[in-house]
């Protein structure tokens, strides 16, 4: 599959169909992390297995603007597994990224592995091997049995009695040190001033404190119902190990159950939980 | 530990206030303690202060005033409309309790320039830190050479000071002149953007030096046509801004490359700013 | 040299905790988690320092702490002073209390250099920060030596040592049976004088396992690099969080609020906080007329490599890295400062 996103990647910054290729390396201590390749001679670095876990689809509304005022949005090549296709769905749904603008490279995905080569839990609970929108797949969809979420860990807390369940949140958030890691990293948090760093401290404050933390999760959560595909991008940047997909996946859960099993992603409608009005279709941010 | 802590603000009073320009209004604040307010009435041209409005916030703002011997030291700043604090600036009462720190960062070397012509180039609010070198050459007057003041604003409703532009004018040997970016109903005064102006006023570069204070694209265009005129980057003067916590050199906020505008400047030689490692624009 | 038994010193650990703030490294979180996960910080339970209540509650075995000692001076977040109403209806400011004396015990010797950096910041020059001051003054720091420099660590290529004494009161060192112990400032004297020291002839002091040592960009390198495009490529994927600065030891920038809570009794308190922030975030530089001179990602990111290593030296005479490796293992995208040092480096001076 490799050599399939290799040449693919040669090809198109060969003949400038693409400014750059976004895909994955090896860097010099080792670790998997995001490429962009940007000549035709560098696509070797590019590498794709069960370790390219981090979803590349965040860095496309960053690259979906133009550089300097006037000059034009330069067109990007990514690698997209079946997970990270549904974060670009809902960019595209809400006007994020240019369809044209995007050659999206889709990869026939084996599933993630955690560093002791055991499977990722979100991919065990996943069975879509083949993205839902590309522009060229790489590699042969392998078989998996079919699954079906049934958010057992959310469940697992959901179960705790209201003190347990407080006591839990408050020791994992006591830990958050608002680095906003979890915001940057993920696809579908895009405002351009977040409610938690306004200057005028209009929602939440500057301090480190619990019901400041709290405030910013549970804003994000709720910005990100309906929206959020589970990727587990936030977890997985969290310097603090605080499971904060578990927030979202709570909400995900409920809002397919209220919505007739409606997954963020999957479709061309945008989420019903947002409202858009006419000449705000390119959303500048989420309230 | 009162004493000496620096982030901790001296408190004073809002004793006067008026509108200078459309969204700009003056401040004047009398700190309350004698012994503050003798310990603080040392500030020069180009020095800055915080102004707290306690429970909101501080912002950083350059004195728009010397302090003067007979109305005591009373502080005066100008102050735009823009963000949180300064919307809560402008809507404080009279008599209100405010918080000030300073006087922070380094100054005009006025006292280096003596025996020289001075030009001063202010443009809108940038003019604010102008004032304070402008009454200091007043006061000084037989200290100084020639003075040019060349004043402008994008509109009309925008220039601030102008009820003292008689005084400036009428001053010995000073000569000033106000123009605006676009033609405007009801203004008869010069029109176009201060480097033309300047251009056509073509102040001598002989024993001369040229003070700038305005939006960072105007200090960068009235270099380059001082430069034109034959005023080399040591005879440029200019005041920047910067977001900042602090004033003194901790916060980590406004630095430009290695230099710190807090403590570094405001003030700066136009030799320095076309050294920094990063931009000013 | 000296020695303490290892029961000797639980003894007086436990003892010092009655006495006084005993802060210490300690395991925090749920021990539950994804031992396999791809991110440390989910791997098991994370180690900090915290103030503990004796002996059994400090981790003894950990590599580096997941924060610096930073915190414990300057705090994640601190009130600069409340704002309150005088009864002549004026305000009134009172101004946060000094802290009791506190014993910093376990703290890594590249912690304590980054507290050499934070110094000369905050205290090199006039005027000094009195909050910083106090919790300087107050605090007794008890070194523990790393047995070894573990991954991503570079301390011996910015000048430190994972034995290092320079920075701390105390240096302990792990031998067999106890620890061997160098005391080393009159503060560390005084404090040393309870802790029943042993005198031991002979003790031999294990050579920790060093990284590979590399050399560091010259101030020229620094200069002709600033406006090149490896700013562009290496921020291409950064995320612009602030993972890097809050994991520091010697980054120290921060923001300052005032803001009104009212308490689940129903007081009002207004108070101006002070609290960390990072270079690296969108609004860092942000003018209130909403001009942005550090508006590109890279601008940003080039900033943060900058200040530790071209502008701190110069500002305040100081090393800017001790070369910690946190940002290192924290960075999700595998921005790797030593990687941008050694890049640097090769590069042909100007």
């Amino acid at each position: 599959m490799i050599e399939d996103i290799r040449a693919l990647a040669r090809e198109l910054l060969e003949k400038g169909a693409v400014e750059c290729v976004i895909g994955y390396e090896v860097g010099p201590t080792g670790r998997v992390r995001p490429a962009f390749v940007y000549e035709p001679g560098e696509v070797e670095r590019l590498i794709f297995d069960g370790r390219c876990d981090q979803n590349l689809v965040t860095y496309l509304t960053r690259r979906n603007k133009p550089r300097k005022k006037g000059e034009e949005v330069p067109t990007t090549a990514v690698v997209v597994k079946p997970c990270d296709a549904r974060s670009l769905r809902v960019l595209l749904n809400e006007h994020q990224v240019q369809r044209d603008k995007v050659y999206i490279i889709g990869v026939a995905c084996p599933g993630m592995q955690n560093a002791d080569g055991t499977p990722e839990l979100r991919c065990t609970r996943c069975d879509q091997r083949v993205p839902l929108l590309y522009d060229a797949l790489c590699g042969e969809p392998p078989e998996v049995p079919t699954v079906r979420d049934a958010y057992e860990d959310v469940q697992q807390i959901e179960a705790l009695p209201l003190e347990e369940r407080l006591a839990y949140w408050l020791g994992e958030l006591d830990r958050c040190i608002r680095c906003y890691a979890c915001r940057q990293a993920c696809p579908t948090c895009f405002c351009s001033v977040c409610e938690a760093e306004r200057d005028d401290s209009l929602w939440v404050g500057i301090a480190d404190r619990i019901p400041e933390k709290a405030f910013f999760h549970i804003i994000r959560a709720f910005h990100q119902a309906g929206r959020c595909t589970e990727c587990n991008a936030c977890e997985a940047v969290c310097p603090m190990g605080i499971p904060l997909s578990l927030i979202n996946r709570k909400i995900a859960k409920d809002v397919a159950q209220m919505m007739g099993g409606y997954r963020a992603g999957e479709s061309d409608e945008p989420t019903p939980l947002v409202t858009m009005l006419t000449g705000e279709e390119a959303i500048d941010e989420i309230h | 530990m009162s004493e000496v802590n620096p982030m901790r603000p001296y408190l004073g009073t809002l004793v006067g206030t008026k509108p200078l320009a459309t969204g700009i209004r003056l401040f004047q604040v009398e700190l309350n303690d004698p012994e503050e307010r003798e310990k603080f009435s040392v500030w020069r041209p180009g020095q800055f202060l915080f102004f707290s409005v306690l429970g909101v916030g501080e912002a950083p703002f350059g004195f728009a005033n010397i302090p003067d011997p007979q109305r005591g030291p009373v502080i005066e700043v100008a102050i735009n409309k823009v963000g949180h604090v300064t919307r809560a600036i402008h809507a404080l009462p009279l008599g209100a309790t405010v918080g000030i720190r300073g006087p922070l960062g380094n100054y005009f070397p006025l006292e280096e320039l003596k025996g020289q012509n001075i030009v001063v180039l202010g443009g809108g609010i940038g003019g604010a830190p102008l004032r304070p070198v402008i009454q200091y050459i007043l006061r000084h007057r037989d200290d100084y050479g020639h003075l040019t003041i060349i004043w402008a604003a994008r509109s009309p409703d925008l220039l601030v000071f102008t009820d003292e532009y008689d005084e400036w004018r009428s001053a010995p040997d000073t000569e000033m002149h106000v123009t605006i970016d676009r033609p405007a109903e009801g203004w008869t005064g010069n029109v176009g953007l201060i480097t033309e102006i300047l251009e056509k006023v073509a102040p001598s570069p002989e024993n001369a030096t040229a003070i700038t204070c305005g939006p960072p694209i105007m200090i960068y265009f009235v270099g380059k046509t001082l430069g034109k005129l034959g005023f080399s980057e040591d005879q440029m003067l200019t005041t920047l801004e910067a977001r900042m916590h602090c004033g003194i050199g901790k916060c980590g906020r406004c630095n430009l490359g290695e230099k710190l505008v807090c403590k570094d400047g405001p003030v700066f030689w136009q030799s320095e700013i076309s050294t920094f490692l990063e931009s000013f624009l | 040299m000296k020695f303490i038994e290892i029961r000797a010193l639980h003894e007086w650990l436990d003892r010092l905790a009655q006495e006084m703030t005993l802060i210490a490294p300690t395991a925090v979180g749920p021990q539950e988690k994804a031992p396999g996960s791809r991110n440390p910080a989910a791997q098991g339970q994370q180690v900090f320092y915290r103030q503990v209540e004796g002996a059994a509650q400090i981790a003894w075995d950990f590599t580096r702490t997941a924060l610096s000692a930073r915190e414990h001076f300057m705090p994640k977040t601190e009130t600069l002073f409340t704002i309150e109403t005088g009864p002549d209806g004026k305000a009134v400011l009172h101004e946060t209390k000094l802290e009791q004396p506190r014993v910093f015990f376990g703290i890594r010797p590249c912690d304590a250099r980054g507290l050499r950096v934070l110094d000369a910041v905050m205290l090199g020059q006039e005027p000094a920060d009195v909050y910083y001051a106090q919790r300087r003054e107050n605090t007794t720091l008890v070194g523990l030596a790393c047995p070894q420099m573990w991954e991503d660590c570079f301390c011996n290529s910015v000048g430190g040592a994972p034995d290092a004494a320079d920075d701390v009161d105390i240096l302990l060192i792990q031998v067999e049976g106890g620890f061997a112990v160098q005391v080393v400032t009159e503060k560390g004297e005084r404090l040393a004088t309870g802790m029943g020291l042993q005198e031991v002839e002979g003790l031999e002091l294990p050579q920790p396992k060093l990284n590979e040592q590399f050399a560091l960009p010259t101030q020229q390198q620094w200069l002709a690099s600033f406006n090149d495009v490896y700013w562009q490529r290496v921020g291409d994927r950064c995320l612009s969080c602030r993972i890097c600065s809050y994991v520091c030891p010697t980054c120290r920038c921060f923001d300052v609020r005032d803001e009104t809570v009212v308490t689940p009794q129903g007081e009002r308190i207004v108070r101006r906080v002070r609290a960390w922030d990072s270079c690296q975030g969108v609004n860092y530089r942000v003018q209130a007329g909403g001009a942005n001179p550090r508006a590109n990602l890279e601008q940003r990111l080039r900033n943060r490599f900058y200040c530790k290593y071209y502008y701190v030296p110069i500002d305040y005479a100081a090393d800017g890295c001790v070369g910690c490796g946190r940002c290192v293992t924290a960075c999700p995208v595998n921005i790797d400062i030593r990687e941008v040092l050694q890049d640097l480096a090769r590069r042909e001076p100007a």
